[in-house]
């Protein structure tokens, strides 16, 4: 009796490892393949600081891309150019597929106040009146 | 001759069970340093393009305007732009501070920044008063020659 216990004891249990780089493998590249980064490319901006900066949801957001070219204000939306006068259209277009509607205003902080002054004319007129104005979160401003 | 056997004895080989290990740590690695495109942005809500006018007592707008120098000026008082926000609480926290409006008055060539600076420290007023917040972006005036 006390024998045949003996020769059980004789396997010594072991977890294959062999495997595990494998499946850290595969879920690198699950990872890798289901991640999605952000398609809008915008303008080159420098965005403004802010103190109370907070964190906004960006399910339903829509940017607006504002810089300047001299005197003349560039706006950009999806990645085109646009005049500042078809904001209205394409906003209230955008309104319509998603009611709740955000939009980003992504402004570079020397433009004169004028773009974006009328820029937010032309989301009033698109009655999207729910607007986050982008700046980056600092613990001071310089 | 004792010297070659020696070297045909041992088989080169290179250890391979830890490496699961070292590209788990490269993954957990990845998974904690890559920051993904949160925005940050100062919230506000335009007013709406209604054809009736809402009445408000006038001595409960606050003026802030803001020239394209970037000079601040609360009810024609010129106010250092960092001391926005302590003026603003001292309006909060007079008797009628719970019904005032901050109205926020750029000129056209004012620079972007300006407004959003006088905004943040709005902002920072009404979250230290903990009253509602009752910012209002007015449409730009023409600048004083």
């Amino acid at each position: 009796m006390k024998k045949h216990f003996e020769k059980v004891e004789e396997t010594s249990p072991s977890i294959p490892t062999s495997t595990t780089s494998d499946i850290v493998f595969l879920l690198l590249i699950f990872f890798m393949v289901t991640t999605v980064f952000r398609t809008e490319q915008g303008l080159r901006i420098d965005l403004p600081q802010a103190l109370s900066s907070k964190k906004i949801e960006t399910k339903n957001l829509a940017h607006v891309w504002i810089g300047y070219d001299g005197d003349r204000g560039v706006v950009s939306i999806d990645d085109r150019i646009v005049p500042i006068g078809q904001i209205k259209n394409i906003i209230e277009q955008k309104k319509r597929v998603n009611p709740n509607l955000i939009v980003s205003i992504m402004a570079d902080k020397n433009t004169p106040y004028w773009i974006s002054n009328d820029v937010f004319g032309q989301l009033i007129k698109a009655n999207a009146l729910h607007v986050s104005l982008s700046a980056k979160k600092v613990n001071a401003i310089k | 001759m004792l010297f070659k056997r020696k070297k045909t004895l041992q088989k080169p080989e290179i250890p391979t069970a830890s490496l699961g290990d070292i590209t788990f740590l490269m993954l957990i690695f990845f998974l904690v340093t890559s920051s993904f495109n949160t925005e940050m942005g100062l919230q506000i809500v335009l007013p709406e393009e209604s054809k009736e006018t809402i009445t408000v007592l006038s001595k409960n707008i606050v003026h802030v305007r803001i020239n394209r120098f970037g000079d601040v000026r609360i009810e024609n008082d010129p106010v250092e732009w960092t001391s926005v926000a302590d003026k603003a609480i001292e309006l909060l926290n007079q008797p009628n501070g719970d019904s005032l409006i901050f109205s926020i008055i750029p000129t056209r060539s004012a620079k972007y920044d300006y407004m959003i600076r006088v905004f943040d420290q709005l902002k920072i007023a009404f979250e230290k008063t903990q009253k509602k917040e009752k910012i209002s972006l007015s449409p730009a005036e023409d600048d004083e020659m």
